[in-house]
């Protein structure tokens, strides 16, 4: 791990991704989605893609930072209801709602890393997971704003200097377009001295101290980030759905994005996406097998249950996550083939 | 950050999802198994294609399963009568894990991909509201089994919404009506803080408040919750001559077993939501004397013969018995009806000749006087849940079993 972060410390990389010819053949693959499925397999590939962003988020946070945060799911609620209560109460434009949303919980998360980010390890684990809970019931308790434990409905649809999008299939390529600009903001982030210094200060972060560094901002830094990207796929999220709860936003779904980012990788800014495809796929696949082995009300529990094992075995067997191993696999056919 | 963390702070990550684990099943996006329930013939021309969406597994599971056999029932019973118009019906039944997106992807599975003609569910208020939006677009009818009176109000942007449990303001007023009966005025509230437990306090407190009932306490609690204590001892120092809950079980029972272990004496009353069979397992002895507002089903054979509603209720049990060897509930009740509704629409718009999705939703408000197993359904274009008051009775637990209150 160390030895790796030391050589991704010194890469130099490109602005354009060594991969890029694999990864053109898969965004015409996806692109094609829409156009061969129905509303069912898009709406789930819309869903994918509002995951992707806050997914990736937490790749920036937990992989590059070295931060555990067990609170994207409710910067991620802070989004989706920033937006859902300025469109639906007070009829501001969901483009500026969603901007205000940033705003806010960008705030919020500077506010937030103010006070805890010179906590270490668990402790500053803990503390953001104290932070989700105060969310949640922030969310619950204020109904007057929130909806209450009702939950926002009448949310209205996005749109986009007046063009409303109301299919999936336009849905569809905001969400992808928006999530593939993200992913590639974020590469370039990690990639610039910025990114660099970054992972330094995650490798050692008393060496990184020793030269200078302050340790604590680019932490900061990265966590106000991995929020503000939290927000943005939370108000897609709550424009898509048109009615959100505060059961959405609850700690399960920040374990989820733990999970998503750990099981995709967390050395690399493609991770979010593998994981949120690996998560989803194995997801659908559990559920229609579970039944088969096990008793049908025992499917929920036996999901969690082998999620759990997938996150140990991953980390026992494939600490970079399946980007890492895709990137060895990557490595290894290359030198073949120059051999 | 040395290695030896590293691996530290991820194995606590995985004991952190271990403990989400305790607290329900997270969902992903996506929908579940299905089931087929189908005529001899998979194709589309002779069958009326339907669908439901449920809460087969997670938290509120208590529910789905039994609704989920009852609707099964309900369209096997119709289909072994030779279908509507000829043909019979196809229900595919999706799961939604209990959970709100999961939910809204099912709904999309069966009206872009399934093609149906209607869609039963989903089982509770929040599982319901998301769909509403998808249905009204897609003019797509949507006959929920969540309680929430917002599932059907306001009715003009409901237009393709139907729900088949009584209204809270049916149950309250139904409450509020024994309360006076029994010369109680005094009462505590106290609430699961979810859309079901929410919605139950708007409607009661100002039920309660138009009959000169005080409500001298209100408290909540969590879905997951595992102690009530600290909220029934505040309420216990006000001395409240009876304790109204709008919960489900797990948590509705560890109220009934909290009241108990306090040895709190006024009346303690439940909302329909506490009517699955589960409650009583739960509660155990704890539960003798309690009361709940709710359906007919658990007390079919103690109605008189005069009530319209005791044939088919009695058929209903006994069927249900039959098949699935355990008792049915009024929770499952409710989904048979929503089968019921469903079933009379298409007749209607068999018998005209069209059957669309326009001509069901059509024939869904242009209900009269259907003896269902929760009430009699009378709806029509501003009303588009049918039942009065009436249709809600008053049990009580004695000896472990439900009986009619007097």
């Amino acid at each position: 791990m160390e030895k790796q972060l030391e050589a991704a410390v010194h890469s130099r990389k490109t602005a354009i991704p060594r991969h890029w010819p694999l990864l053109l053949v898969l965004a015409l693959l996806l692109l094609g989605v829409p156009l061969f499925t129905g509303s069912y397999v898009t709406g789930l590939f819309v869903l994918m893609g509002i995951y992707v962003i806050a997914a990736t988020g937490m790749t920036l946070i937990m992989g590059y930072g070295g931060i555990v945060t067990l609170c994207q799911a409710a910067f991620w609620g802070m989004g989706a209801y920033t937006s859902g209560i300025l469109t639906a109460s007070y009829d501001v434009s969901p483009l500026a709602a969603l901007l205000a949303g940033i705003v806010l919980t960008g705030g919020v998360a500077a506010l937030l890393g103010l006070i805890t980010l010179n906590l270490h390890g668990h402790l500053l684990s803990l503390a953001t997971l104290g932070f989700g809970i105060v969310v949640n019931i922030f969310l619950l308790e204020e109904s007057e704003l929130t909806g209450g434990p009702s939950g926002l409905v009448g949310i209205p649809e996005f749109n986009l200097f007046g063009l409303t999008l109301a299919s999936d299939k336009q849905w569809f390529y905001l969400v992808w377009l928006a999530a593939f600009l993200v992913i590639l903001l974020v590469r370039n982030l990690v990639n610039s001295s910025w990114g660099r210094t970054l992972k330094a200060v995650h490798a050692s972060a008393a060496a990184a101290e020793a030269m200078g560094v302050h340790v604590g901002r680019y932490r900061w830094q990265a966590f106000i980030i991995s929020a503000v990207l939290a927000s943005l796929s939370g108000s897609l999220y709550a424009h898509y759905m048109t009615f959100i709860s505060p059961e959405l936003f609850s700690f399960e779904q920040s374990i989820r994005y733990v999970l998503m980012a750990v099981v995709g990788g967390l050395a690399s800014v493609w991770g979010g996406l593998i994981g949120v495809i690996v998560v989803t796929v194995l997801t659908e696949l559990l559920r229609e097998v579970i039944p088969l082995l096990l008793s049908e009300s025992s499917a929920g529990a036996a999901e969690t249950i082998f999620f759990g094992g997938l996150l140990v075995v991953m980390m026992i067997f494939m600490p970079q996550g399946m980007a890492g191993g895709l990137n060895k696999l990557w490595d290894r056919i290359k030198d073949g083939r120059n051999a | 950050m040395n290695k030896k963390s590293w691996g530290a702070m991820l194995l606590s990550a995985a004991m952190a999802i271990s403990l989400a684990a305790c607290g329900g099943t997270g969902g992903s996006t996506g929908s579940g198994s299905s089931e087929n329930v189908s005529a001899s013939s998979a194709g589309g021309a002779g069958e009326w294609k339907i669908g439901a969406v449920l809460e087969l597994t997670g938290k509120a599971s208590v529910w789905g399963i039994p609704q989920r056999d009852a609707i099964q029932m309900a369209v096997e019973e119709i289909n072994a009568k030779g279908g509507i118009g000829g043909k019979k019906l196809n229900l595919i039944v999706y799961d939604n894990e209990s959970n709100e997106t999961n939910s809204l992807v099912a709904a999309k599975k069966l009206v872009s991909q399934d093609e149906v003609l209607a869609v039963i569910g989903a089982g509770t208020t929040p599982t319901t509201m998301p769909l509403i939006p998808y249905m009204m677009k897609e003019e797509v009818p949507l006959i929920s089994v969540g309680s929430g009176d917002e599932i059907v109000l306001p009715v003009e942007d409901r237009k393709w919404v139907f729900k088949t449990p009584s209204n809270n303001a049916d149950i309250s007023t139904s409450i509020v009506q024994f309360l006076k009966r029994q010369g109680k005025s005094k009462v505590a509230f106290i609430s699961v803080n979810n859309a079901y437990g929410d919605s139950g306090k708007k409607t009661f407190e100002m039920i309660a408040k138009a009959n000169g009932i005080e409500i001298v306490a209100a408290e909540k609690f969590g879905a997951a919750d595992k102690d009530m204590k600290p909220q029934l001892t505040r309420i216990k120092s006000l001395n409240p001559e009876a304790v109204i809950v709008w919960a489900i079980p797990p948590a509705a029972s560890i109220v009934n077993r909290n009241f108990w272990e306090l040895k709190m004496d006024s009346m303690l009353i439940y909302s329909a939501g506490a009517g699955a069979n589960a409650f009583i397992e739960l509660a155990g002895e704890a539960a003798e004397g309690t009361y709940i507002a709710s359906g007919k089903v658990w007390v079919a054979d103690q109605l008189p013969d005069s009530d319209p509603q005791k044939q088919i209720l009695m058929d209903y049990v006994k069927a249900y018995e039959e098949k699935y060897k355990t008792q049915p509930s009024p929770i499952d009740g409710m989904a048979y009806d929503a089968a019921l509704l469903l079933a009379e629409a298409i007749g209607q718009a068999a018998e005209k000749g069209d059957v669309t999705r326009a001509a069901i939703r059509d024939g869904l408000e242009n209900v009269k006087n259907l003896v269902g197993l929760t009430g009699i359904f009378n709806t029509s274009p501003d009303n588009h849940q049918g039942l009065k008051a009436d249709d809600v009775v008053m049990l009580q637990v004695k000896d472990g079993k439900w009986v009619l209150a007097q």
